[in-house]
């Protein structure tokens, strides 16, 4: 038995009857991110002192019958944006490459508290500005399932990291797309939970009413369990709400969806898509069917707005929370200037790259002025009428179907074109736009490079697209 | 359109820097990203609110209880200049 072929659940199993020790599990993975670490460059920092020192101590509680909670012993993968207590924290920026984190984010304390193992923080695009994970300071990392191929982004570190074994579990965050994306050109399970069941407190913003921290794993089962234990209402996001665990025992024994209601947007289906994407699509409509949901084709006309509704949030927001690195307080400084004026101007220009410079300098230029009402104002009333749609199909639908991406992972360094864009974009944007949540599942399809199904849920039905999620897992495995 | 002088103002505003050579990409970046996002402009919004929280959270309000925060040490360890426990940063006035 190679202990880094376990899933999350299956190691903590043997854990628990002292087959293996917290140790054993750690040094294994570490081992592996040794191995793997210089073609994949999952990771921008490795924490092994602690992780070791954490590791003998939840092995400590375990041989004095101590209890432990529900992560002990996993290693984890943490996205370089959410701070992570006297551990590096960069954003995959220059300008945080030497900020250490004063406190931990409410995600980070659960995971702690319930004695998961922080392995790393894991690469992503600058600010978690892109999607493919090239804009990184550190490098771009790579697909562990083909090297010459992206991995997706922004979370795309933390989607390798759990593909490669070099970790069984990460967390990342999700604006537009950053989790799912990753995950589908990964072949692996990701959720972007619904707007306000996991805390943001101590995650980097990057478009504040979109923004969310999500999972990666290997089956629908560990990621559930890592949603567990980061899912609440805290005191110091005042956007969450209180929320209920879900049951996972008795989610492994769905093996139908008799009654359960799916919708089909149309809109979904006009663009281009891969033949795969398309195939894998069909195929998994006709599982569903299989299991006993009912299908039906529907429309949400605005969802073809979320792209031009997204940028102009996401820039606006972007201009203004990307103030805050000034040089001062912390980050990185110039080493020259004479002026405050200049230290500021110095230490943003040469710690910023160019894809961050380019989003400042748009959400700077739609919101001054009369321009600020022309697209900013107006997006906002978009984003209510898309909100709108989406509520209509929850009145009468349980979930929504789609692929998570139209595409397949393409060509590190390749461009790709506007449409191309906006195709991908199309899948993803609405769901944050609507604060709605969604799973990213790999379908059937054994050989070449993965393709994702997207199941979409309401607010705060989680337990709706992880029912499905199950079942869908159990007819494809 | 976007010329070269609003690029320089909103990096004046941003306190960015944008160099000659850099000056015509990122016209050309900007005026491409208005391109796209000027497609809303077709969306009729006159009876529409704009959307501020998708939860429809009316502000939540606590007590104002003094509760414990970062130690001093802590929020002065990522600065690069620092004196009697304060941020140091350049004199501003005469």
């Amino acid at each position: 038995m190679d202990i880094i072929d376990l899933k999350a659940w299956e190691m903590k199993e043997k854990l628990l009857n002292r087959e293996i020790s917290s140790r054993e599990i750690l040094e294994s993975h570490l081992n592996r991110v040794e191995e793997v670490e210089k073609d994949i460059n999952a990771f921008i920092t490795i924490n092994r002192e602690k992780a070791l020192l954490d590791a003998d101590i939840i092995d400590k509680k375990i041989k004095n019958g101590e209890e432990v909670g529900a992560l002990a012993g996993i290693p984890i993968g943490v996205k370089d944006n959410i701070m992570t207590k006297d551990l590096r924290t960069t954003a995959g920026s220059k300008i945080l490459e030497d900020f250490i984190s004063p406190y931990d984010a409410t995600v980070i304390k659960k995971i702690k508290e319930n004695h998961g193992i922080i392995l790393g923080k894991t690469n992503m695009d600058e600010f978690s500005m892109g999607g493919t994970t090239q804009s990184s300071y550190f490098g771009p990392t790579k697909n562990p399932l083909d090297n010459t191929k992206v991995p997706g982004g922004s979370s795309g570190g933390s989607a390798a990291a759990v593909k490669s074994k070099e970790v069984p579990l990460s967390i990342g965050s999700d604006t537009g797309g950053s989790i799912r994306q990753p995950a589908s050109y990964c072949g692996l399970v990701g959720i972007k939970p619904t707007y306000g069941l996991v805390s943001r407190y101590g995650l980097i913003a990057l478009s504040n009413t979109l923004d969310q921290i999500g999972v990666f794993g290997r089956d629908v089962q560990d990621a559930v369990l890592m949603l567990n234990v980061i899912s609440g209402k805290d005191q110091r996001d005042f956007s969450t709400m209180d929320s209920k665990a879900l049951d996972i025992e008795s989610l492994e024994k769905v093996d139908s969806l008799k009654g359960i209601k799916v919708a089909l947007p149309k809109e979904f289906f006009l663009g281009e898509m891969d033949d795969r994407v398309k195939a894998e699509m069909d195929k998994s409509i006709n599982i569903f069917k299989d299991l006993g949901a009912t299908i039906e084709e529907i429309d949400l006309p605005s969802v073809k707005y979320a792209l031009e509704t997204y940028h102009i949030i996401t820039s606006g927001d972007i201009s203004s929370n990307m103030a805050r690195f000034d040089g001062i307080r912390y980050g990185y400084r110039a080493k020259d200037y004479e002026t405050l004026d200049e230290l500021y101007i110095n230490s943003r220009t040469e710690g910023f790259g160019e894809e961050v410079k380019r989003r400042i300098l748009f959400g700077t230029y739609i919101l001054s002025g009369h321009r600020g009402k022309e697209y900013y104002d107006k997006a906002l009333k978009i984003r209510t009428k898309i909100i709108g749609e989406f509520n209509n199909v929850f009145s009468k639908y349980d979930i929504i179907l789609s692929p998570t991406s139209p595409n397949l992972a393409f060509n590190l360094g390749e461009k790709r074109s506007e449409i191309y864009s906006r195709n991908e974009a199309l899948f993803q944007m609405p769901v944050n736009l609507a604060g709605l949540c969604a799973i990213s599942v790999p379908t059937g399809n054994k050989e070449g490079l993965p393709v994702g199904l997207q199941i979409i849920g309401d607010r705060f039905k989680e337990i709706d697209i992880i029912k499905a999620a199950f079942a869908y897992e159990g007819m494809v495995k | 359109m976007i010329n070269k002088d609003t690029v320089l103002e909103m990096a004046e505003l941003a306190k960015l820097s944008i160099s000659e050579a850099e000056l015509d990409r990122y016209v050309d970046n900007l005026n491409q990203m208005i391109e796209v996002v000027d497609k809303i402009k077709e969306v009729d919004t006159e009876d529409l609110e704009p959307n501020y929280n998708v939860n429809n959270l009316i502000n939540p309000l606590r007590e104002d209880e003094i509760k414990e925060s970062l130690p001093r040490e802590e929020v002065l360890k990522n600065t690069n200049e620092e004196q009697y426990g304060y941020f140091k940063i350049l004199r501003v006035m005469d």
